[in-house]
Formats: C-alpha cells, sequence, structure tokens
C-alpha cells in the first residue's frame, strides 16, 4: 500500500489490523516512512490547533453576542437606579486601579514571581476524601507531590526517572524542585527536559521562565516568556501580561 | 452508529452546531457553575474550554461515539473542569454534591493538547500560507480526506493536480519555517 494512505488510515483510526501490522513494521525498518509518519502526527497537530483557535473565537463572539441579548426590558428609573450604585462603584474601582498600578510599578521579581506562581497540577489524579494510598513509588511520589512534600516528592521523581526514562517523571521532578524554593536545580531540570519534545513541553517552558524570575535572572525570563507568548500555547495570556510587568525591571 | 452525524458535526467544528449547543445550555451550566462558588467570568472560561475540549477530542479520534447525550458529555468535562478550577484554587470540592450526570461519564480526557516546539514553528508558517494551501493541509492532514476525494470536493481536475498542488503547499510551509 501507498506510505501516505497507509499513515492516512492509521492516523486517522480507519486502518484494518493488517495494515496496521503493515504499518508497524515498516515504520521499525524504514526511515523515510517514520519521518512521513512524523510529518504526519506535526500535521495534524498544527491543522488541529488552527481549528481549536477558529473554535476559541467563534465562541467568544458567540458570548459576545449572548451579552448583547441579554433582556432590555428594564425601565428609565431603573437605570438610573443602577447608574445611582454604578458610579460610585466605577469611581472606588479606578482608585483601586491606581493605586495597584502605583504599587505594580514596584514590583520585584520575587513579588510577580508570587503572583504568578502556582504549583503545577497532580495529572494522575487528585486525591480524594478518604481515599487510600497506594504503597508503589509512582503513587507515593504523586501523593507527597499533591500535599506539597516536595523535599519527598524531589527524591521520588528523580528515583523514578533514574529506573524509567519517562520525561514526566523529570517535568516533576522540577516542579518539585521549584516548588521547595531550589531554584537553581529546577532551572537545570527544566533546560533538560526542554530537550525532549513531550505534551509537558509548553508547561516547562512556562516554568522555566518562572524559575529564572525566581532566580532574579529576568533577561533569561523574559526571553523565554517572548517564545511562549508567541503562539497559543499554555499560559501564553499569562507570559504576555507577566512580560508587561517585566518592562521595567 | 447511532450517534455518528452528531460526531461528525463536532469533528468538523461546523460552526453553526457548535454555536446552537453553546447557546442552548450556557444559562444552565453559568447558574450551576455560580452556585458552586466561581465567579462568573471564570464560569464563561470554563463552559468555553469544555466546547474546545469536546472538539478536540470528536477530532483526534479520542470521542468515536457517544454513550450518552451531547448535553450530558459537555455538562461532564465542564464539571470536571470546574472541579479542577476548585482544586487549583484550593477551594473544597464537595464530593456529595456532584453534578448528577457524574455516574455516566467516567473516563474523560479532559488534558487540552499543546504543540511541542517544532510544531509550534510550523504553526507560525501555516498562518503565512495562502487559503488554497490552507485548505488542502487541513482536508488532508485534520479531515483525513483521501486525495481522490480532495478532487471531488475541490473540484480538481484529476489526483496528480492534487498531489503537486499539496506538494506545493508543504514545500513552502517547509520554506517559511526556515524565514
Amino acid at each position: 500500500m501507498d506510505s501516505s494512505n497507509l499513515i492516512q488510515n492509521v492516523i486517522h483510526n480507519r486502518a484494518s489490523q493488517e495494515e496496521f501490522i503493515e504499518f508497524q513494521n515498516r515504520l521499525e525498518k524504514d526511515p523515510l516512512f517514520k519521518a512521513l509518519y512524523q510529518e504526519a502526527i506535526d500535521m495534524k497537530a498544527i491543522t488541529l490547533d488552527k481549528k481549536k483557535s477558529e473554535i476559541r473565537n467563534l465562541l467568544l463572539e458567540q458570548e459576545r453576542n449572548a451579552n448583547h441579548l441579554k433582556p432590555k426590558d428594564s425601565t428609565k428609573s431603573e437605570k438610573s437606579g443602577v447608574l445611582r450604585y454604578l458610579i460610585p462603584l466605577i469611581a472606588a474601582a479606578a482608585i483601586i486601579i491606581f493605586v495597584l498600578n502605583l504599587f505594580n510599578n514596584n514590583m520585584t521579581a520575587i513579588d510577580l514571581y508570587d503572583q504568578n506562581y502556582e504549583p503545577y497540577r497532580n495529572v494522575m489524579g487528585g486525591i480524594e476524601r478518604g481515599e487510600e494510598i497506594k504503597e508503589d513509588l509512582i503513587s507515593k511520589a504523586f501523593y507527597t507531590y499533591e500535599i506539597k512534600d516536595y523535599a519527598t516528592a524531589a527524591m521520588l521523581f528523580d528515583q523514578l526517572y533514574e529506573t524509567d526514562h519517562q520525561s514526566m517523571y523529570l517535568f516533576y521532578h522540577a516542579n518539585a524542585q521549584l516548588g521547595q524554593g531550589n531554584t537553581q536545580q529546577a532551572i537545570s531540570l527544566y533546560k533538560q527536559h526542554q530537550n525532549i519534545q513531550d505534551d509537558f513541553y509548553a508547561r516547562s517552558r512556562w516554568y522555566l521562565a518562572l524559575a529564572y524570575l525566581k532566580n532574579n535572572q529576568i533577561q533569561e525570563s523574559k526571553a523565554v516568556l517572548e517564545e511562549v507568548s508567541k503562539v497559543e500555547s499554555y499560559n501564553y495570556v499569562k507570559a504576555r501580561e507577566l512580560l508587561l510587568s517585566l518592562k521595567d525591571l | 452508529m447511532k450517534n455518528q452525524p452528531i460526531i461528525e458535526l463536532l469533528r468538523s467544528g461546523e460552526a453553526a452546531f457548535f454555536k446552537e449547543q453553546y447557546s442552548l445550555y450556557r444559562e444552565e451550566f453559568i447558574g450551576y457553575a455560580l452556585k458552586k462558588g466561581i465567579d462568573p467570568a471564570a464560569a464563561v472560561d470554563i463552559y468555553q474550554d469544555s466546547f474546545v475540549i469536546l472538539f478536540e477530542n470528536a477530532s483526534s479520534g479520542k470521542l468515536q461515539s457517544l454513550s450518552c447525550s451531547l448535553k450530558t458529555y459537555i455538562f461532564g468535562i465542564a464539571n470536571n473542569k470546574i472541579n479542577e478550577f476548585l482544586r487549583k484554587d484550593q477551594k473544597t470540592v464537595n464530593l456529595d454534591d456532584q453534578f448528577y450526570i457524574k455516574e455516566e461519564i467516567t473516563h474523560l480526557d479532559l488534558e487540552e493538547q499543546f504543540l511541542n516546539s517544532k510544531q509550534q514553528v510550523l504553526r507560525v508558517a501555516f498562518d503565512q500560507l495562502g487559503e488554497r494551501c490552507k485548505n488542502i493541509i487541513s482536508l488532508f492532514y485534520l479531515d483525513g480526506l483521501t486525495i481522490k476525494e480532495i478532487m471531488t470536493v475541490e473540484n480538481y481536475t484529476s489526483e496528480n493536480t492534487v498531489k503537486a498542488q499539496k506538494s506545493r503547499c508543504m514545500k513552502q510551509l517547509k520554506e517559511l519555517t526556515k524565514n
């Protein structure tokens, strides 16, 4: 079967069992076929991403319309009643924003780090009330991470990555180091993780920027944030906001 | 398959269908989220994210059929996103007060997929392509149409013309990544 059609069938979940076996054989033996497959995976990912952006814009537009279509049956007196409360609220908000801006101007890298840092969630599922904690290393590592016992979590994720080179463990090891304030160690681990193109790539880049920030390496943090903010990816909006805040630092 | 037309609409990201479904359950969902202590802006974000995940699941083939109503599926995703949000915000998740669809949805993929660095470069370049190229590449790689199907849908004169056009577009894309 033609390589392109075979790859199409596998990627779009319509390959027969025979086709799938043929696909696996060719993937193992033919580097050109492997490159074509990787190209198809990349192309599917970017076209899907493009379509997701379109859907997001569509929903934003729908949301704007929903706000426009809110009932307009309120009377004039009701409107002026609302305004009576609204004007002092707007004035108060303006004062708060002004004060916050003053405060913001004096913000240090550490302040901005504290404002933006929140631990990356435990993807292995949260611990529910009354749930028994399993004794295996993976469960223990994620459990200690979730309860913010970062020193233990870092040790366990390090052990896990040593025995089983799954990039996810490297990412969580970096997170645990950042969580316990070992920023230098965290930076080194995130940088190591950046060489691996896994599902956590965009997330680890965001945390690398934060780690630089905490380490007062502002220029390095800005450079990473510039990259994060270029395309619609994990926390790209936050990255743009953070870059603005970092402008004067 | 019973739900195939719906899956097809979701997979293709049909604008009218998404708009309709979005409007249908919006008020109910926002009301539910507010009761859970989520502010209105965050509730809207969660509701929108749920639709993007719904599309992604359908388009990537993770969602191939529905064993419940589409509303149940959407609320299943959204409800999980609420719990995730509350957990992040360190608020208590009341397990006794879960939404009524909890039992029906057990395995939802909530993690939105992001692009790796190489794909991000390709994505920027893709936006610079002409509409004709974007279209042929999307039809082939995202919608999974064969060369022959693209020929029919897009009124090309032969399969070879489609192949040549696709090849030119891919070459152009690669050139753009070098800039």
